[in-house]
């Protein structure tokens, strides 16, 4: 049987107003506004700390973000060192508006969700109070490890509250983070004990796992409201680093910076600066790209033996390497992430795509990564020809043009593809003798004849049908059933004739940088903006020649990205 | 000459006619060439892993019942362990290990084959009556005097595609960590008929596995080492799909569990392509050191023996039916005419320095430039150098 400790019922129960709030998919607010009272006492866990004068009953939850599961990873991280191990599993998100992160910011948790995460809080604290990992995280040595010791267990979670929280504790916290800490090395004995036990219960803390986003009123602009500092920092550093603020950046919440022009400025500046920044790129399109869909995909490995165990994760990294090598180190124009020549491979993707990879490495070492430049024109360039695209948006046990030209629309263009119907008759393209329906583009061709069908198929066909020559797995092929393929089609009435041309035809869409636009600031504000509020960013986007960091720099610098105009329902529900 | 250098002095010397093509391959399946039908084995086959121990026991002074028990129960129901079996041998009169010793016991005169077909090829170039018959082409005058020692066995008495379980076992075993053996082929029309060059080469990696367990084709292997002058290069000719050699030495280092080198004397082979970018298929065959072939099967000893394979039998098989290079001291011949079945799957083949000298056999159309950039190296995808 497991142990119980005594802070641990208290805290539970302080954590629980918050939880209750979260399970039932209510916005938070720091404080009773109505009666004017604190969240007081065991209540405390509820309680923000402001870094602004602003009058707490005028202050309002803007919105609350659950950590991603690499988020989490990442704080444990960044937080308690790298050492440990973070087991169990994570609730999933829902995507909307084309990304987790924005389905993030309306997914709550369930009862069962909560006993996974205090699972794992509960893991992780034994892991970090244990010998010798604690030596080094704790910063401090009781008088007698036997026994409470204040002073050290206030220094440490006081410490690591501020990271987990991403701001200060409040006095109220602290002393019952505290408290627990001593009542836990009381009745279980062991100065070590009572911390394992505290900094469980900060892992559970809403704060830590959500991202609590605060609004306060606007004095440049009456009457609208605006992120305050934390929330500033926090929305920051998840967007571009994926992971808390760090000192730097908290000290200038602190000091207010984040709320004036320059001070904002750089702060971002810094972040964009920092290595920390490919973390963060890395995870945003790793949400774009719908790369999270590799944890369930499979083939049948009869048809395609190409596809082997480790296959799903260097591509995913083959496209990422590529992008990360392309919009920071490069600094190359955005758009031609659709047509680079350059990308990176290992041997076993190699086999894939049909080209060698000469590696030079220890006979039985990790496979190395290799760049690769194709020619001019080769039908492997540009990142719709990679693994991540064409097996991703496939079927198990067949290629899919339909799901690759509705991925193609819905991520690289923002544009919604509705559902099929439910009564479609799926019998006469599934059961399609192969013999006489060759290719793909023969076997789609009932589609086009259905009027029911063909509304959205001639959306999402041409496009897919381009992407032929890869089959389920993304190997390379010409020919189908011994039937050349056909990969000719149009976008927006700008002819292609085969992956490459369909790759240049999208990079020149004009549509493109503005959905990248939208989709980077849905990504970082957590929720979409109006396309008036995004014009000025798209306008300097390209200016900038659709440099990447510029637009995220746009974006972080940009009045849509901080302001908040809270509706009145919303209003009414906070209070 | 360098296979670069090889395969670039043939590009150019062919300039004017049509350009030379190289298709690399890895070897992914090698195994003894298995045949067998009613005939083979007309005084029945050797006996299973279980009656071999029997036997063996009885052969130390077991009585039946004792060794019963042995058998049911283990040694130790009768005060010993299982060291009895593999320490069987005997040396002025102290137990040795007779995988180690194989003369450490008498020859138990295992069945041998007596059928009169067998894969293989004819080496010596006579038609006698040792001699077999192969099943594929009806070539008469096959010398493959290594099957006709192990074909009654009770692994080796099948027939492909089904391979002798131990050898398939050490192949797995081996191909996971043992650098990969390669196959170039070399060719102005690999298409059609004509002339080819055959060469075996040794990789700097282990085979690739796809996602079937099988190997993966289309992975770029590394080129060792360059075998010395002389051996591991056939001239050859693709007759109606089927590529055959003139008599050459092979010599392609392995590791045990599987053969440590595989050595064949007076090398000859025959492979079929594969549609579909299926890769090579055929046999090779030639004068085998017979240690060899015993070595790998005492690799594993009593473990073998639970299959049915008789260690110090086969021993003493290979050795009265070695039919090649008798030592001039003894006058005992040292090799034995074998044959293999091998499979190879479609592969890059590169030089260490980065150079593509060979490309997937049986590629797919290419709709694209030729030229690819890799690494800062320009390379042509017909495998020949710039």
């Amino acid at each position: 049987m497991k142990e119980r400790s005594p802070g641990s019922a208290r805290t539970r129960s302080a954590a629980l107003l918050i939880w209750v709030a979260v399970l039932a998919g209510l916005s938070l607010t720091s404080c009773d506004s109505a009666q004017g009272q604190h969240v007081s006492g065991q209540d405390a866990a509820g309680q923000l700390v402001s870094a602004t004068s602003a009058p707490v009953e005028e202050r309002r939850v803007g919105g609350f973000y659950r950590l991603t599961e690499e988020q989490y990873r990442q704080v444990i991280r960044d937080v308690l060192g790298t050492s440990i191990v973070v087991g169990g599993r994570f609730q999933p998100f829902e995507r909307e508006s084309g990304l987790l992160a924005v389905g993030a910011g309306i997914a709550t948790t369930s009862a069962s969700g909560l006993e996974l995460y205090d699972a794992m809080a509960r893991e992780v604290a034994a892991q970090a109070t244990a010998a010798p990992l604690r030596t080094l995280l704790i910063g401090c040595t009781p008088e007698d490890e036997s026994r409470p010791d204040q002073a050290c267990a206030s220094q440490f979670l006081n410490r690591v509250g501020r990271l987990l929280f991403r701001q200060p504790l409040s006095p109220e916290d602290s002393a019952l983070f505290v408290q627990i800490a001593a009542d836990t090395s009381r009745k279980l004995g062991g100065f070590h004990r009572g911390l394992q036990e505290s900094l469980a219960t900060m892992l559970v803390d809403p704060r830590f796992l959500f991202r609590i986003e605060m609004l306060e009123p606007d004095p440049d602009h009456p009457g609208e409201y605006r992120l305050d500092s934390y929330s500033r920092a926090s929305r920051l550093s998840f967007w571009l680093w994926n992971s808390i603020p760090d000192e730097a950046l908290l000290a200038a919440a602190e000091a207010g910076e984040l709320l004036t022009e320059d001070g904002l400025a750089r702060q971002v500046d810094r972040m964009l600066a920092s290595p920390k920044l490919e973390r963060g790129v890395r995870a945003y399109f790793t949400d774009l790209l719908r790369l999270d869909g590799f944890n369930t995909l499979s083939k049948d490995v009869s048809l395609f033996p190409r596809y082997t165990a480790g296959l799903s994760e260097q591509a995913v990294e083959q496209t990422l390497r590529t992008i990360v090598h392309h919009v920071l180190v490069e600094q190359g124009d955005y758009r031609d992430i659709f047509t680079l020549r350059q990308t990176f491979l290992t041997r076993t993707l190699g086999a894939v795509y049909g080209v060698p990879v000469i590696a030079s490495f220890e006979n039985g070492a990790p496979e190395p990564w290799v760049s690769t430049v194709y020619p001019e024109n080769d039908p492997r360039t540009g990142i719709l020809s990679h693994i991540s695209f064409v097996a991703l948006h496939s079927h198990a046990g067949r290629s899919s043009p339909t799901l690759r030209g509705k991925a193609l629309r819905e991520i690289f263009l923002c544009q919604n593809v509705p559902p099929p119907p439910g009564d479609v008759d799926f019998s006469r393209f599934e059961t399609a003798d192969t013999s006489k329906l060759k290719t793909m583009r023969e076997r789609l061709s009932a589609h086009a004849n259905e009027p029911l069908c063909a509304g959205c198929h001639q959306l999402t066909d041409p496009l897919g049908l381009a992407l032929e020559t890869f089959d389920a797995a993304g190997v390379y092929r010409t020919t189908e059933n011994g039937a050349t393929i056909d990969t000719s089609g149009n976008l927006h009435g700008v002819t292609f004739q085969n992956s490459a041309e369909l790759g240049q035809v999208v990079r020149n869409d004009p549509t493109v940088p503005v959905c990248a636009v939208n989709r980077a600031f849905a990504y970082g504000a957590g929720k979409p903006a109006q396309r008036q509020a995004l014009e000025p960013i798209e306008e300097e986007f390209a200016e900038s020649g659709f440099r990447f960091v510029n637009l995220l720099r746009t974006i972080a610098l940009s009045d849509a990205f901080f302001g908040a105009k809270p509706d009145a329902t919303q209003l009414a529900a906070n209070r | 000459m360098s296979l670069v250098a090889l395969v670039s002095g043939v590009a150019l010397a062919s300039q004017p006619a049509q350009a030379e093509q190289t298709w690399g391959y890895v070897v992914g399946s090698f195994s003894t060439a298995t045949y067998a039908d009613d005939e083979s084995c007309p005084e029945g086959i050797n006996p299973e892993g279980k009656e071999l121990d029997r036997r063996n026991l009885l052969s130390l002074g077991y009585t039946p019942d004792e060794a019963q028990k042995i058998l049911l129960e283990g040694p130790a129901s009768v005060g010993a362990d299982w060291s009895i079996l593999p320490m069987r041998g005997r040396i002025d009169g102290k137990p040795v290990n007779v995988f180690t010793y194989p003369e450490s016991v008498p020859d138990p005169h295992i069945k041998t084959l007596r059928g009169s077909i067998a894969y293989g090829f004819n080496l010596d170039g006579q038609v006698t009556a040792e001699d077999f018959q192969d099943p594929e082409t009806g070539a008469s005058g096959i010398d493959n005097q290594l099957f006709r020692a192990v074909g009654c066995l009770q692994e080796y008495h099948i027939n492909l595609p089904v391979r002798p379980l131990y050898e398939a076992m050490m192949w797995n075993y081996a191909i996971d960590t043992m650098p990969a053996w390669l196959i170039s082929i070399t060719g102005s029309d690999l298409r059609g008929d004509g002339p080819v060059t055959v060469r075996f080469l040794k990789a700097t990696h282990h085979p690739e596995r796809d996602a079937d367990k099988g190997i993966l084709a289309g992975v770029t292997y590394l080129i060792a080492d360059e075998p010395d002058p002389g051996i591991n290069t056939f001239e050859g000719r693709i007759e109606n799909g089927m590529l055959t050699v003139q008599p050459g030495d092979l010599r392609l280092p392995g590791e045990s569990p599987i053969l440590t080198e595989l050595d064949l004397a007076e090398a000859q082979l025959r492979f079929r392509f594969l549609p579909d970018g299926g890769g090579l298929q055929g046999f090779v065959g030639g004068y085998q050191p017979w240690l060899d072939f015993y070595f790998m099967h005492a690799a594993l000893g009593s473990a073998n023996e639970q299959s049915g394979n008789d260690v110090p039998g086969i021993y003493y098989a290979l050795k009265r039916l070695a039919d090649a290079d008798p030592d001039p001291d003894s006058g005992a011949n040292r090799r034995i005419s074998a044959a293999y079945q091998l499979q190879a799957m479609p592969a890059f083949l590169a030089t260490r320095e980065g150079q593509v000298v060979a490309v997937p056999g049986e590629p797919p159309e290419q709709s694209r430039a030729n030229e690819l950039t890799l690494n800062g190296n320009p390379t042509k995808r017909d495998g020949s150098s710039e």
